[in-house]
């Protein structure tokens, strides 16, 4: 034995002797092999003390050698990648491993909250419903952080995860959960008939219960026909084997969610590799491989460190050279502990007794003396000293092994909803009937000898690929097994004693006598018995305890289990961390960004940006330090005075084609299109069905049967889904075709008093004057070989066009006209420039056009037709729509210019209570105007424009403020529209 | 002042990040995938007018010499490709060829069974190569891409990280990726991201 790991033999094992690993364990540095688990490598080095527990803190330490491990849960790593609750048993080794013990303070071995055990009886079954009732006010500021202080797992980072993760899909016609011996039979049935198999498996070495015992198959050590089979399945195309992935859910149709760790054999992922990757798995069938968990016997005492699973020691010795002890008493109500003994003894650890506790003994296979009897208490403080037995007789010992009877993992079939069905020869329950051609086979099936579960795995993988479409092939030869004997257990689930130290699901501390009193106090349905108790509800989510605290139920109640029946299991089968389920989708990531052609050159511009629905937005270019506010102001001024461009590329492009293209406008709009000539735009409202405003914006005919219609940016996609819908639900007559182009081209609008004497510098052979192109001209043109196209249109007031190129061209045709514009005063601006000039303008947006807002009450009642139908006529012809009181689009000036009325804001009348029925509407937007210097706003008040002149209170609550404003025209630059016009 | 005579220059959505040599963390044998951007081709997209898709396979077949792509395939020659997009939509792809250009071919081939758009520069197109591909694609691809499923010439309307794709494989270990160039940028860095653990390499424009 080496000196440093005085509990590892000297040879077997599947671990790698060559390949020591080193690791710490709360600041300790210890020294495995690879093919360890952090449990196996602690116990190799004799640390049995591992945890604390859930309520009372009690010492704990490795009861199970995997998935079901109650006790030795630790935290991996530290900083940023601080990971809590990781069983050991299933931790596989790596150099450089740091892992802390959880739930203790200050320290494992000496845990001061471990005075809880004085207040056992305050923690009883209920307790939350019993102390702490009242007074109510007392649960969220002292209870629950008392009790989360005190009870709980381990301890999460706060900081950012700095790992990445993924999503993957994946297909097949055979998924297969489990590599074991089943399992891998499986795999070889249904990769032979040619199926697309994908094998998962939670560890991180494939070949399950073959492993962990000692048998031989065709004569060989098990592992060599692992070896073999593996060889033969890695070989196999359309077979994919995925250790260290766990099949966490079965979900409807055969699709499945697993986890795979890619790099959790590391300290870090390396560069660029996953941490974990979530696969997203389509199937046609599923075989359920995963084999069975031992259970427990409840007894005084059998939650300390030393107390262990029978086949979690066997599996200690065979798999991972471990001796879990020096001195053993096995206990059990099956053959397995003739087995157990035969193993420990093997590896050089002396049987104190060996107890069989069935009523009916069985017989003694073994070399080994075998008493009846039970083990009433195990003694000790934080190791197990020994066993007292309900004779009366003692045993000193270091290790109690226990052997309960196994219990089939029915959890992915449960979770497909068939109700697990008890079977009285295993006393367990096995999968119910298949609900979408899932089959269960070997352990999971409940049938647990490994001839078993070999033919069991063979014709389920043959089944499910002929099923699948995949027939033919000829079974694969089962090999001879010689396997120690297993008999089928005796009902044993609580030896009677000391009810309060008898542990059933010891991650929770849940004992005897809380399964006890929660029968006696009337909560004694399974489903009720489990809540009250929280029996099962910990991670490990009762894969230890749930049989077992039926079983003391069902006593309890004079009844049985198969008459009690279970709970349902419910995905994930094991914690599922969040990081794969989000992979790429965080932080900056968290969903795509949608770029203008203009983006990177006006980022080169010094652009800020906002995001507006998945666009970036340049906002402002500022200068000099400036801010938003001043770098804003002075874009408008550049535009009011001079000119400016603006990207406006994120507007919606519908193309129209067809000859019923302008029939279909007339329809979809409110006003005419039918006069509309070629080569002019003109500015239209479309109504929802329930006649409220959908969309504004303008639409230019390009030629005889060819339109082109913007919608607002943020309308966009839903203008072309209600177009869409149009054309193939209400009306596939229309001989008219629509497809989005708004991608295809950069949009930059060129406004501002030198707009014109720019654009003609852009193309000097066109005729771009008042008359050549007046206001609401549209037409193409050649840029330097390139079709442009250019609207005369103006959101801003002043004389401006819109410019469209074709997306590619953009930020060239950009810098162009900055470069022409030189002395013309050009510059950027951007969209809260815009937005300042839409409001002096009086110009409505999102803001306006929140879905509560019909045409009239934008003063666009006379652009409704009454020569037509339209979408929306009918209903925006309501006597609600039509009353005077209605609130109507203004303009507001506070009476100081220098008191800003903020969006959001009531209007209120001077003087009046601020009540409900004093509300004479809101504020929409609001604004510094740079042109008049001073705030302004739009806003919706009952009676309109017949207020003008009154001044009202623009009371905003949230913010606190109220500002006495004047009601004005809405347009409050250039009402006459000179300018755009020029 | 201006000189016509000056082009504008063409710039692709990925210049920013479109990065010639490899990447990522490349194995012994280096990088497993190619990621490129398909440039310099026309694209413009088809819809069948009067919903007469029997009217627009025929004048396809006719002035084109190609069959309409049944839904989720191409077809090609050597001169163009057609692929199924949606209802009563195609798009129709030509190498070297500028978008004006194939609007004119396609407008006196097809004449008024078909409704044209110009997609050329509203639709970027991306390339996935190399033995790795596929796994790198299963990273954002729902669709099962085993050859026997989804086989060289079929396509796929599918999202790939949120963002509409249309997705064609080319070669047993080809693909084309196609989405809005707004969305280019996000759609080249999520592949790249994906790839990144296997290696890809950017080859010069």
């Amino acid at each position: 034995m080496s000196a440093d790991q005085p509990f590892r033999r000297e040879t077997g094992g599947q671990i790698d002797r060559r390949r020591p690993l080193s690791f710490t364990f709360d600041g300790r540095r210890y020294t495995g092999y690879a093919g360890d688990t952090l449990a196996s490598a602690l116990l190799a080095n004799g640390v049995r003390l591992l945890g604390r527990s859930f309520k009372y803190h009690r010492p704990r330490g490795v009861l199970t050698a995997g998935v079901n491990e109650p006790n030795a849960l630790v935290t991996l790593r530290a900083g940023a990648r601080t990971t809590p609750n990781l069983r050991a048993t299933n931790v596989e080794l790596y150099d450089g491993l740091t892992a802390q013990s959880q739930n203790r303070w200050p320290s494992l071995a000496f845990d001061l909250r471990a005075v809880n055990r004085l207040f056992a009886p305050m923690f009883v079954a209920g307790f939350y419903y019993k102390t702490f009732m009242w007074p109510a006010r007392f649960w969220e500021k002292l209870y629950e952080p008392l009790i989360r202080r005190s009870a709980g797992l381990g301890t999460s980072t706060q900081k950012p995860d700095p790992d990445r993760y993924e999503r993957a899909h994946a297909h097949a016609e055979v998924v297969i959960a489990g590599g074991g011996p089943a399992g891998l039979m499986a795999a070889l049935a249904a990769g032979r008939a040619g199926a697309r198999v994908i094998l998962c498996d939670e560890g991180h070495q494939l070949g399950g219960q073959l492993l962990a015992e000692s048998m031989t198959l065709d004569g060989a050590p098990a592992g060599r026909w692992v070896e073999r089979t593996l060889r033969e399945l890695a070989g196999l195309d359309n077979v994919r084997l995925m250790p260290r992935t766990t099949l966490f859910g079965a979900y409807d149709h055969n699709t499945f969610g697993a986890i795979e760790q890619v790099a959790e054999a590391a300290p870090a992922p390396a560069q660029v590799q996953p941490r974990e990757r979530f696969w997203y798995i389509e199937s046609e069938r599923l075989v359920i491989a995963a084999g069975a968990h031992e259970r427990p016997i409840a007894f005084a005492g059998n939650d300390l460190p030393g107390v262990m699973l029978a086949s979690a020691a066997r599996s200690y010795v065979h798999r991972f050279a471990v001796q879990p002890g020096s001195r053993a008493v096995v206990f059990g109500n099956n053959a397995d502990i003739h087995a157990t003994a035969d193993a420990l003894a093997e590896a050089g650890v002396e049987i104190a007794a060996v107890v069989d506790g069935r009523r009916e003994p069985g017989a003694n296979p073994g070399t080994h003396r075998v008493r009846h009897g039970r083990i009433r208490q195990v003694k000790g403080g934080r190791a197990v000293r020994g066993v007292e037995l309900d004779n009366g007789e003692r045993f000193a010992c270091d290790l109690v092994c226990v052997a309960g009877g196994w219990t089939p993992a029915v959890h992915l079939s449960s979770q497909l909803g068939p109700k697990p069905v008890w079977d009285e020869r295993i006393q367990s329950f096995v999968p119910g009937e298949s609900r979408q051609g899932e089959v269960a086979a070997g352990a999971a099936a409940g049938r647990f000898a490994t001839r078993e579960a070999l033919a069991d795995g063979a014709e389920a993988g043959r089944k499910a690929a002929a099923e699948a479409g995949f027939t033919g092939a000829s079974l694969p030869q089962i090999p001879a097994v010689t396997e120690p004997a297993q008999s089928a257990p005796e009902p044993l689930w609580a030896v009677p004693g000391h009810d309060k130290t008898a542990f059933i699901d010891p991650q929770h501390d849940v004992t005897v006598a809380d399964v006890k009193l929660a029968a006696r106090e009337g909560y004694s349905n399974v489903e009720h018995m489990k809540r009250y108790t929280t029996l099962g509800m910990a991670t490990d989510q009762g894969k230890v305890a749930n049989v077992v605290g039926l079983g003391v139920l069902a006593e309890q109640r004079g009844t049985t289990i198969a008459a009690l029946g279970t709970t349902v299991f419910r995905p994930p089968y094991t914690p599922v961390s969040i990081g794969p389920l989000a992979g790429y989708n965080r932080q900056r990531q968290f969903q795509p960004v949608r770029r203008t052609p203009l983006h990177d050159w006006q980022a080169g511009k010094g652009a800020q940006f906002v995001e507006a629905g998945a666009w970036k937005r340049a906002r402002y270019f500022p200068k000099h330090g400036e801010d938003m506010a001043a770098a804003a102001s002075r874009e408008v001024t550049t535009v009011r005075s001079r000119v400016g461009l603006v990207d406006v590329s994120t507007l919606g492009r519908i193309d129209i084609q067809g000859p019923d293209a302008a029939e279909f406008l007339n329809r979809v709009y409110i006003n005419g299109w039918k006069r509309l000539p070629v080569g002019k735009a003109r500015y239209g409202v479309m109504l929802r069905e329930d006649g409220i405003v959908l969309d504004d914006g303008t639409t230019s005919r390009l030629g005889e049967q060819h339109y082109l219609m913007t919608s607002t940016t943020g309308q966009a996609a839903k203008v072309l889904t209600h177009l869409e819908y149009c054309l193939q639900v209400l009306w596939p007559e229309l001989d008219v075709n629509i497809q989005s182009v708004t991608d295809q081209w950069a949009g930059i609008a060129i406004a501002g008093p030198n707009a014109r004497e720019l654009l003609q510098r852009l193309f000097p052979d066109d005729d771009l004057s008042s008359d050549g192109f007046p206001f609401m001209a549209a037409g193409t043109f050649d840029l330097a070989g390139i079709p442009a196209r250019l609207f005369r249109i103006s959101f801003s007031g002043e004389l401006g066009y819109e410019l469209n190129v074709p997306a590619d061209y953009g930020a060239a045709a950009a810098q162009r006209l900055l470069d022409l514009g030189g002395d013309l005063g050009v510059d950027l601006y951007g969209l809260e420039a815009l937005d300042i000039m839409r409001i002096e303008k009086g110009h409505v947006t999102g803001n306006e056009l929140d879905g509560r807002v019909t045409a009239q009450d934008l003063g666009m009642g006379r652009m409704l037709s009454g020569k037509k139908d339209y979408i929306g006529r009918r209903l925006s012809q309501r006597q609600a729509f039509l009353d005077p009181e209605r609130p109507q689009l203004v303009g507001l000036k506070p009476t100081a210019p220098m008191r800003k009325a903020t969006a959001g804001a009531h209007l209120m009348p001077q003087g009046g209570p601020d009540t409900p029925e004093n509300d004479l509407g809101w504020v929409s937007s609001a604004t510094w105007s740079p042109t008049l210097e001073s705030y302004i706003a739009l806003g919706f008040v009952r009676g309109g424009s017949a207020r003008k002149g009154e001044v009202l209170r623009a009371a905003d609550f949230v913010r606190n403020r109220d500002v006495p404003v004047e009601v004005v025209d809405s347009v409050f630059v250039d009402p006459e529209g000179a300018r755009q016009r020029a | 002042m201006l000189d016509t005579a000056n082009p504008l220059i063409a710039q692709s959505p990925l210049a920013a990040v479109y990065h010639p040599g490899v990447h990522g963390d490349p194995g012994p044998d280096g990088p497993e995938v190619v990621l490129s951007e398909v440039r310099d081709r026309a694209l413009v997209s088809l819809m069948a007018a009067a919903n007469d898709t029997d009217a627009l396979a025929d004048a396809v077949k006719t002035g084109l010499g190609l069959d309409l792509p049944e839904p989720n395939r191409t077809t090609q020659d050597h001169t163009r490709l057609l692929a199924f997009a949606g209802l009563n939509k195609w798009y129709a792809m030509q190498p070297g060829s500028e978008g004006p250009s194939l609007m004119r071919t396609l407008a006196d081939a097809l004449g008024e069974t078909a409704t044209l758009a110009d997609q050329s520069h509203g639709q970027t197109v991306l390339e996935i190569a190399g033995e790795a591909a596929r796994d790198v694609l299963a990273k954002g691809v729902a669709v099962d891409l085993d050859p026997k499923v989804f086989a060289v010439g079929d396509a796929a309307a599918v999202p790939v990280n949120h963002v509409h794709v249309l997705l064609w494989r080319t070669q047993l270990d080809t693909y084309r990726l196609m989405c809005m160039r707004g969305f280019a940028r996000d759609l080249w860095e999520f592949l790249s991201a994906m790839a990144a653990p296997v290696g890809y390499r950017v080859p010069a424009v």
